[in-house]
């Protein structure tokens, strides 16, 4: 089922809005993160999906029909909570069940279709035990089977795997996408995890600061990043930022062009800087001394210093001394001007 | 060492002597029971009859309608306690899960009622009940006691241990506040149910002054009214007198021997409030 | 949901599971609480057709003047001056006893709970056998130790010993529970510590322990205090639906049950529990008060 925001804001107190007028449209079958740092929106939005809240304005649409009005009962969704939110009193069985209980199925019909879904999410031999004996990971699985039990048509996670080890939150996040794919259901994903997002879904949409900064495909985001916000918050390594006028009296001015005179900050991934140039680099480099270097493994970490400000490069081989000067160079596909208000100019 | 051991046995035997003060009454009670009202008066005590009358019990049960007294007490703890749960249940919900108006105001109101000494309301109750001819019929031992706000409050407390999620969770999957509150809430908060249930079936079988007041007809007496009176019937027939107390009090130390970690954790959770 | 504003809708919803409580509770207390202020201030009072004539304190100046009310007061201040710190002194030294046997502790737990779950008219009337000055265990024990026999029940001397006794012993069982939570809630590494630093045993009870568990006992003196105020089932039994010999066991409670029950004297016997109300709420105000000032948490 598709899901449309049109115009939503929401305040909890009257003189901030929680959420700014948000639209987006997040399409049939697809699976949809909502990400971004903590207090940013993103589980406020899925709520809003939900009908667990209510929009200050605007309208919520499921397959052009406005939901807005209806409570979270008759909006046919299943959700997932952070804390699993079992039933603690019921079995396995009877958690997946529940739903169905209320809606007055027959005994033998919801259990034939509790043992179905544990069949789905791997819990199949489980189903007698109280959900209290089992692993976080087993219970995340139940509380993704109880969501799916009345044939939801759109299935909300809330930060489902934070609860979880590293390990078992990387297997979780393949079996939801397994799962999201062998029933076609229209899912939304919060997470607070950028990797975990990149990884599992279809379209990633970036909440911070109660608008929405992106929405796009997960590579997009990484290549394309609307903004300094989006640039700095997704990969694994941190981005490196500094004041554009550090590059003013180099040679990489001229080669950058108009597009210069605009920009305010120069933003570069620290793995997309390198020692040698070649046609995925600019061809001016500036020079920099090497501060420190770490290595792990192949890669070292290295930390230059560059007319007094510090900049992080990771993925490099070539090895040279301590406080050795050198020409680094920056690959293009890494490399950002911002404006004032942070949007990134090579989109326009 | 041998100075800490010492302490040790010390210790342990003002503890078995302390233990001892606290059973001998019951035991004195069963041993004076079964003696004859002779011996019952000898001098020095015997501490067990050679040939217990067990034929007491049956006797002193007859020498009054202790069997219309049981079924009296059972009825007004089972009805008492019932109503009570079911109305405190429902309120504990409102106030932990709800949102209303006036949900402070009402719970402020309702929280004074705490702080009253009950002794004090028996006057007006019995002008109410009298005025509504009800003395002497079991609603008069029933309705001031079907609704008590200390159980209302501890009863909140477990439900606000439950976490909202659960409540949303039950909402999406489509379950009414009514399902919610008896299908989720009540079965996992039922440790904390049970134990008020067994506080409050202890203190309305136990219960003296109200019942006292309101039976003047003996055919609606509790047992421990039954108790108080047996005196009359009797005279000093001792063995009696116990067996008659007996009566009273072994069934509720069977419930506290098979419920006791209910009983411990009621008081422990309700004791503390303040 | 989270964030509805609240309705009218649901606000009958939530009254709907209040009501019941809310009845009962306005008919059988808040009802009443007043009912008793206004009685206590009428001059007269007819019960049949429940109205009062005239307003005033007179009821109040009786009791007052009342000899037996001012017997009643002081009687209901001893009582609770001498049942209360023995009650907490030596539940606390029990339910330290109880800690250091930790195997045993269960079954003694049991033991000493026992009378607190049973009828106290019931136990009451054992102890009127116990207390029996002729064929009493009580007496018999003094003479073994070759004292003097007493009247426990008669000479109205010891009524309000006798009294004493026997609700420390009833009463006992719930303050030694509390305690042992109270005592059990107390980290274990401050005793390590206080251990390591050389501390004696009394020292860590009376730098650790006492304080640690002040918020406890301070509970346990008012809920006892409160508790105490209202004594009135054993006296009913212990001397045969009288206040005790010379009505040496007259107690506030009992004043309020004589004047209303014996005497039909309903506007002084509300006075009575007018003031039974003011004194108790004087004790929770002192609760507050105190627990807010000076008990550490």
């Amino acid at each position: 089922m598709q899901v449309r925001f049109s115009h939503i804001s929401l305040a909890f107190t009257p003189d901030k809005d929680t959420l700014h007028d948000l639209n987006f449209t997040i399409n049939d079958g697809e699976l949809v993160c909502l990400l971004g740092p903590s207090g940013g929106g993103k589980s406020t939005t899925l709520n809003l999906i939900s009908g667990l809240l209510v929009p200050t304005k605007g309208k919520v649409l499921f397959d052009n029909q406005d939901v807005t009005k209806m409570g979270p009962s008759e909006r046919k969704i299943g959700m997932v909570f952070q804390n699993y939110s079992l039933y603690p009193h019921l079995t396995v069985e009877n958690n997946i069940a529940f739903p169905l209980k209320i809606a007055h199925w027959k005994k033998a019909d919801r259990l034939a279709r509790a043992a179905k879904l544990a069949k789905l999410v791997h819990v199949e031999d489980q189903l007698q035990k109280n959900v209290n004996e089992l692993s976080g990971g087993q219970q995340q699985r139940v509380a993704i089977a109880r969501a799916l039990a009345k044939d939801p048509n759109i299935l909300l996670l809330d930060e489902p795997l934070s609860n979880l080890d590293a390990r078992l939150r990387m297997e979780m996040r393949e079996e939801i996408r397994r799962i999201q794919q062998e029933t076609k259901i229209t899912t939304v994903f919060v997470t607070h995890d950028q990797s975990e997002a990149m990884h599992i879904s279809d379209s990633v949409m970036v909440l911070h600061n109660a608008q929405i900064q992106q929405y796009s495909k997960p590579n997009e985001l990484y290549d394309h990043p609307a903004n300094q916000f989006v640039a700095s918050f997704i990969g694994d390594n941190p981005l490196n930022t500094f004041d554009r006028s550090l590059l003013d009296d180099t040679e990489l001015k001229e080669e950058l062009g108009e597009v210069y005179d605009k920009a305010t900050t120069v933003g570069v991934r620290a793995e997309n800087i390198v020692l040698t140039k070649s046609e995925d680099t600019y061809q001016h480099g500036v020079r920099c001394k090497l501060l420190k270097s770490h290595r792990y493994g192949l890669i070292s970490t290295r930390l230059y210093s560059f007319k007094g400000i510090e900049l992080d490069a990771t993925g490099l081989t070539e090895i040279h001394d301590i406080n050795e000067e050198v020409e680094i160079y920056f690959q293009k596909r890494g490399f950002f001007l911002f404006d004032a208000s942070g949007n990134n100019l090579f989109l326009e | 060492m041998t100075k800490r051991k010492l302490a040790n046995i010390l210790f342990f035997l003002i503890l078995v002597l302390g233990a001892l003060i606290m059973v001998f009454p019951f035991f004195w009670m069963i041993s004076t029971s079964v003696k004859t009202p002779s011996e019952a008066a000898q001098v020095p005590p015997m501490l067990w009859p050679k040939h217990p009358h067990w034929v007491n019990f049956v006797n002193a049960f007859h020498a009054a309608p202790f069997g219309r007294y049981l079924v009296n007490s059972l009825i007004v703890t089972v009805c008492t306690t019932a109503a009570q749960m079911f109305t405190s249940i429902l309120a504990a919900f409102a106030f932990s899960k709800l949102k209303f108006w006036g949900k402070n105001l009402i719970f402020m109101i309702f929280l004074t009622t705490m702080m009253v000494p009950i002794e004090m309301l028996i006057i007006p109750n019995y002008v109410t009940l009298s005025e509504t001819h009800l003395m002497n019929t079991y609603l008069a031992l029933i309705l001031p006691w079907a609704a008590s706000f200390f159980t209302v409050f501890t009863l909140r407390q477990a439900f606000n241990a439950v976490p909202p999620q659960v409540y949303y969770a039950a909402k999406i999957d489509g379950a009414s506040d009514w399902k919610y509150l008896w299908t989720v809430l009540v079965p996992i908060c039922r440790s904390s149910i049970v134990a008020m249930t067994i506080l409050e079936v202890i203190s309305s079988w136990n219960d003296f002054m109200w019942p006292m007041i309101v039976t003047n007809d003996p055919n609606m007496r509790t047992l421990p009214v039954a108790v108080a009176s047996f005196t009359n019937d009797v005279g000093t027939n001792y063995p009696y007198m116990m067996a008659a107390a007996t009566f009273v009090i072994i069934p509720m130390i069977i419930l506290y021997v098979i419920l006791e970690k209910y009983i411990i954790q009621g008081i422990t959770k309700g004791g503390l409030v303040g | 949901m989270i964030n509805q504003k609240i309705s009218w809708k649901q606000t009958l919803h939530a009254l709907l599971y209040l009501a019941p409580m809310m009845i009962l509770l306005s008919i059988f207390f808040l009802y009443p609480i007043i009912s008793t202020f206004i009685l206590s201030v009428f001059k007269k009072y007819n019960f049949y057709t429940n109205a009062g004539q005239g307003i005033g304190f007179d009821n109040f100046a009786y009791l007052w003047h009342d000899p037996m009310f001012h017997q009643a007061v002081k009687n209901t201040f001893i009582f609770v001056l001498g049942v209360v710190p023995a009650s907490i002194i030596i539940s606390l030294g029990i339910a330290l006893l109880l800690n250091r046997f930790s195997k045993v502790r269960g079954f003694f737990q049991t033991l000493y709970f026992l009378p607190y779950v049973t009828s106290t008219v019931a136990i009451a009337m054992v102890w009127t056998w116990i207390y029996h000055s002729d064929y009493g265990v009580l007496n018999f024990i003094l003479k073994l130790f070759h004292l003097p026999p007493v009247g426990w029940l008669t000479d109205p001397h010891y009524t309000m010993l006798t009294l004493i006794i026997f609700s420390i012993w009833k009463n006992l069982g719930l303050n030694i529970i509390l305690f042992l939570v109270a005592l059990n809630s107390v980290p274990k590494q401050y005793y390590l510590s206080a251990s390591i630093d050389g501390a004696t045993p009394w020292q860590q009870f009376t730098n650790i322990t006492v304080p640690l568990i002040s918020p406890t006992t301070f509970l346990l003196t008012i809920n006892a205090m409160i508790a105490s105020f209202k004594v009135f089932d054993q006296i009913y039994v212990f001397y045969h639906n009288t206040a005790g010999p010379n009505n040496s066991g007259m107690t506030i409670v009992y004043y309020l049950y004589q004047k209303f029950y014996v005497e039909n004297n309903y506007t002084v016997a509300s006075a009575a529990g007018t003031v039974l109300f003011v004194i108790i709420l004087l004790a929770t105000l002192l609760q507050n008060y105190v627990s807010k000032h000076y008990v550490h948490y």
